[in-house]
């Protein structure tokens, strides 16, 4: 990845962008009253956004930065570690599923927020050291996947808007 | 445009496999018989177990993070409904009755889950 000026306020503007639509995402009671902890994820439009249009080292940026700085703003350390686990899982698989090149953006948003998930629970299964809350993983990964399909469709429809757009 | 079309089918393959796993796993895991006990777990210790038919309050406290959580039970199910962690995701998650269900709350390092 060359990093130039132009790049850096690039990124810049991408990760202040995740952060607002994190932000915003917090702002919005949970839709499940059982799970409260599901989410739409909205900041990932950003990071699929970012990983078609300017690679993976790119995206990884902008994912790490903003779900640090969003601990840091609006939550808890500790739920830091949480959203790390996830959100690098989610990246990790999106950029594997992307270059296999059979699926669309939306087959990647999905396995995306599925992998969110379980990497956010396997991380709490190892801090807590509680296999029970494995149990959650067959409704999260049900809402994931319904969540990931309009996250993706979003996406898809971003990417193709903004497809002259040369940066 | 043609490999466009096939790509969305993958997509509906894929999708629908996940549902599928997902659905299977929602069976295999609620097994939905009324649980009759609630273990307490902190850290990832059992720390106390108490019986789902008499009503009772606790006050939950986590030494090592300095959190506390009050634990309700009434009328054979369990909620956490006061907690002094920022997010509040435990006492959202409200009351839970059958086997195998969980309320996490990760700032404590705490799980409340049902056993039969």
């Amino acid at each position: 990845m060359k990093l130039n000026i132009k790049k850096i306020t690039l990124l810049g503007v991408f990760t202040a962008t995740a952060l607002i639509l994190s932000y915003i995402e917090a702002l919005i009671p949970p839709i499940f009253a059982a799970l409260p902890m599901v989410k739409i994820g909205l900041p990932n439009i950003v990071i699929i956004f970012v990983l078609y249009k300017l690679g993976f080292k790119s995206a990884l940026s902008v994912s790490v930065t903003r779900v640090l700085m969003n601990g840091l703003l609006f939550g808890n350390a500790v739920a830091v570690i949480y959203s790390l686990a996830g959100a690098l899982l989610s990246l990790v698989l999106m950029a594997l599923i992307k270059k296999i090149n059979a699926f669309s953006v939306v087959a990647v948003s999905v396995l995306g927020a599925v992998a969110h998930n379980l990497g956010q629970v396997a991380a709490a299964v190892i801090i807590m050291q509680t296999a029970a809350i494995f149990g959650l993983v067959p409704a999260l990964s049900i809402a994931a996947t319904l969540s990931g399909i309009i996250i993706g469709l979003v996406s898809a429809t971003t990417i193709k808007l903004l497809k002259n757009i040369k940066i | 445009m043609k490999k466009f079309g096939k790509k969305i089918l993958l997509d509906f393959i894929l999708i629908l496999l996940i549902l599928a796993v997902s659905a299977l796993g929602f069976v295999f895991l609620n097994k939905n018989g009324k649980a009759k006990t609630v273990v307490v777990s902190i850290n990832g210790q059992d720390v106390a177990k108490y019986s789902l038919n008499v009503d009772t309050e606790v006050l939950l406290n986590s030494p090592e993070t300095n959190g506390s959580n009050t634990l309700k039970i009434e009328n054979s199910t369990a909620s956490i409904i006061s907690a002094d962690c920022p997010d509040q995701i435990c006492q959202k998650t409200g009351a839970i009755k059958n086997i195998g269900e969980t309320i996490v709350c990760l700032p404590h390092k705490l799980v409340v889950r049902l056993e039969g």
